[in-house]
C-alpha cells in the first residue's frame, strides 16, 4: 500500500458509514430526528470534501481522472443536489435517497481501495487536458446523482402503493432535471471528441452505452408525457440506470479497447 | 395523440435495434473489451450503410414530430422545435460529411525538409507500425511538421509517470506561401477546408501520427449540438408543469 493511502481509505470509509447513519436517522419521527440526521450528513459531506480536496490539490487539477477520483466526486455531488431539488420542487421528503445514494458511492471507492489499492496521484494525458473536460464530466456527474436518486424513488414505488404517486413525481422531476445535464455532457464530449480525435463520434463502447442511457431517458420522458403508454415508462428509468452502471463501471472495469480507457 | 404513440413506439423498436448491436458488440463479439473499437467490428456501422439507414429513420420520425405538433409560443413547444430542428441539423451534418468528407490517419516524420502533399494512409497507430492499405491521401497543398516536443512527467517530482504535453509546429505551403502554425493536442490546425489532428508520436518524437480530416458538414453539426443543448434545457429545466408532476 502506498504512503498516504491507508488514511484516505479510512475516511473514506467513516464517511460512508456516516451517510448511512444519517440515512438511518432519516426514518425518525420529529424535528430532533431531522436536524441529528441533517448534522450526521454533514458531517459525512464534510468529510467526502476532505477527499475531493485532497485528491485536487495532490493533483493538481480537477480531479475526474480515475474512477476513485470521480466515484468520490460523484458521492459529494448528492448533498449540493439535494438542495437545488428541496428549494426548486420542495422535495425535502428525499433526503433520506440522498444520503444512501452517496453512501453506496462512498462504500465503492471504499471497497475498491481496499481491495486492488489505489493511486491517489494520477497523471493527467494531453489528451484530457482540453476547456471541455470539466463540463463533460460534471454535466455527467450531475445527472448521473440525480438518475440514481430518481432510480431508487421508482424501484421503491414499486413495493410503496400508497406513496406511488408521489415517488413517481419525484423520479419524473428529477430525470426532467438530469436530462438536460445529460445532454450536455454527451454533446460537450462530442464537441470535445471533434477537436481532438476530428470525430463527434466514433461509436467506442463507452460512446455506445451512454447513447444508450440517453436514449432510455429519452423514452422514460416520451412515455410518461402519453396516457396509454405511461404505464411503461417506469422500465425505461430502470433500463436508463442499468446502462449508466454499465457505461460508468462496466466499460471502464472490464474494457481495454475503449478510446475513453484513460481512468480505470 | 395517435401519430404521437405511433412514433415513440417505432423509436422504441430503433432503440432496441440499437441496443442489440451494442450488447452483441460489447460481449459476445469481444470488440470492445479485446482492443477493439466498438462497433467497426461486426457491423462496420461507423461507416457503413446500416448506421445511414438507422439514422435516416430516426431523422425522418424527427421530421414528422416537427409537423405534427402545432405551433404554439410557450417555452417548451419552442424548445421541442429547437430540440428537433437541431437533431435533424447534426444528422444532416454527418450525413454530408458521409457522402462528401473525407478523413485519414497519416504517419510523418519530422524537419523542415520533410513536406509532402501526398501520405499512405495508415491503418494502425502503433508505435513504430508504418501499415498502409496502399491508399494515398492526396491534399491540395503540402505540409511538413518542423518539430515534435514531448515533455514527461518526472517520477520524484511529479509522482507519475506517462507524456505530460505534447507540443509542434505545422508548416503548411500553400497557394499564399509559408505558414508555420502552433499545434498541439486538443488544438487542431484548420486550413484550406482541411483540419490537422495531432494525434501523438513514437519514443523518439521523430515520426508523428496525425489525423486529416474534410468534413463539409462540421458546422452544422456544431449548430444542431448547441440547439439540441438550448433545446433540452427549455423542455426540461424551464418547462411548464402539469398537473401530476407535482413531487
Amino acid at each position: 500500500m502506498m504512503d498516504g493511502q491507508l488514511p484516505v481509505i479510512i475516511v473514506v470509509f467513516i464517511s460512508a458509514f456516516l451517510y448511512y447513519a444519517a440515512f438511518g436517522l432519516h426514518f425518525l419521527k420529529g424535528k430532533k430526528g431531522v436536524l441529528a440526521a441533517r448534522c450526521v450528513w454533514g458531517g459525512a459531506f464534510a468529510l467526502n470534501t476532505g477527499v475531493v480536496v485532497y485528491n485536487w490539490i495532490l493533483n493538481g487539477y480537477v480531479p475526474f481522472v480515475s474512477m476513485y477520483q470521480v466515484l468520490t466526486f460523484l458521492a459529494f455531488c448528492f448533498l449540493p443536489i439535494f438542495l437545488y431539488i428541496s428549494f426548486m420542487y420542495k422535495g425535502s421528503w428525499m433526503a433520506k435517497y440522498f444520503c444512501i445514494a452517496s453512501g453506496i458511492c462512498m462504500t465503492g471507492v471504499g471497497v475498491m481501495s481496499a481491495t486492488s489499492g489505489v493511486d491517489l496521484i494520477w497523471h493527467f494525458p494531453p489528451a484530457l487536458q482540453s476547456v471541455w473536460f470539466v463540463p463533460h464530466i460534471l454535466c455527467y456527474m450531475i445527472s448521473y446523482s440525480l438518475c440514481t436518486v430518481g432510480f431508487i424513488l421508482t424501484v421503491i414505488s414499486f413495493f410503496d402503493k400508497q406513496n406511488c404517486g408521489r415517488l413517481d413525481g419525484g423520479a419524473y422531476n428529477l430525470v426532467c432535471t438530469a436530462f438536460p445535464f445529460m445532454t450536455c455532457g454527451m454533446f460537450f464530449g462530442a464537441i470535445w471528441a471533434n477537436a481532438i480525435w476530428g470525430n463527434f463520434w466514433s461509436w467506442d463502447v463507452k460512446e455506445n452505452w451512454s447513447l444508450i442511457t440517453w436514449l432510455m431517458f429519452m423514452l422514460y420522458l416520451h412515455f410518461r408525457r402519453h396516457k396509454s403508454l405511461s404505464k411503461w415508462s417506469k422500465l425505461f428509468l430502470v433500463l436508463g440506470f442499468v446502462a449508466i452502471v454499465f457505461t460508468m463501471l462496466f466499460v471502464n472495469v472490464i474494457g481495454s479497447g475503449s478510446q475513453h480507457s484513460y481512468s480505470a | 395523440m395517435k401519430v404521437y404513440k405511433w412514433i415513440n413506439l417505432i423509436m422504441t423498436a430503433l432503440v432496441a435495434v440499437l441496443l442489440v448491436f451494442v450488447i452483441v458488440d460489447s460481449f459476445f463479439y469481444q470488440q470492445a473489451f479485446a482492443g477493439g473499437r466498438g462497433m467497426d467490428g461486426i457491423f462496420g456501422l461507423s461507416n457503413g450503410v446500416w448506421l445511414v439507414l438507422l439514422l435516416s429513420v430516426f431523422v425522418v420520425i424527427q421530421i414528422i414530430c416537427l409537423f405534427t405538433v402545432k405551433p404554439k409560443l410557450s417555452v417548451y413547444r419552442i424548445g421541442f422545435y429547437v430540440l428537433h430542428i437541431g437533431l435533424v441539423l447534426f444528422l444532416c451534418g454527418s450525413f454530408l460529411y458521409y457522402a462528401m468528407g473525407d478523413m485519414a490517419t497519416v504517419q510523418t516524420p519530422v524537419g523542415e525538409q520533410n513536406i509532402y502533399n501526398q501520405f499512405y494512409r495508415t491503418e494502425d497507430l502503433e508505435e513504430g507500425q508504418m501499415l498502409s492499405d496502399g491508399e494515398i491521401l492526396e491534399l491540395p497543398f503540402s505540409i511538413g511538421v518542423s518539430r515534435m516536443d514531448v515533455t514527461y512527467y518526472d517520477e520524484e517530482t511529479d509522482g507519475t509517470s506517462g507524456v505530460k504535453w505534447y507540443d509542434s509546429e505545422l508548416i503548411i505551403n500553400g497557394s499564399d506561401g509559408q505558414e508555420r502554425l502552433e499545434w498541439a493536442v486538443n488544438h487542431p490546425v484548420r486550413y484550406g477546408g482541411w483540419k490537422f489532428f495531432l494525434m501523438g508520436c513514437n519514443d523518439t518524437a521523430d515520426v508523428v501520427v496525425m489525423q486529416c480530416k474534410k468534413d463539409p458538414g462540421e458546422f452544422i453539426s456544431l449548430a444542431g449540438i448547441w440547439m439540441i443543448i438550448g433545446g433540452s434545457v427549455l423542455m426540461c429545466l424551464i418547462r411548464k408543469r402539469k398537473a401530476g408532476d407535482e413531487i
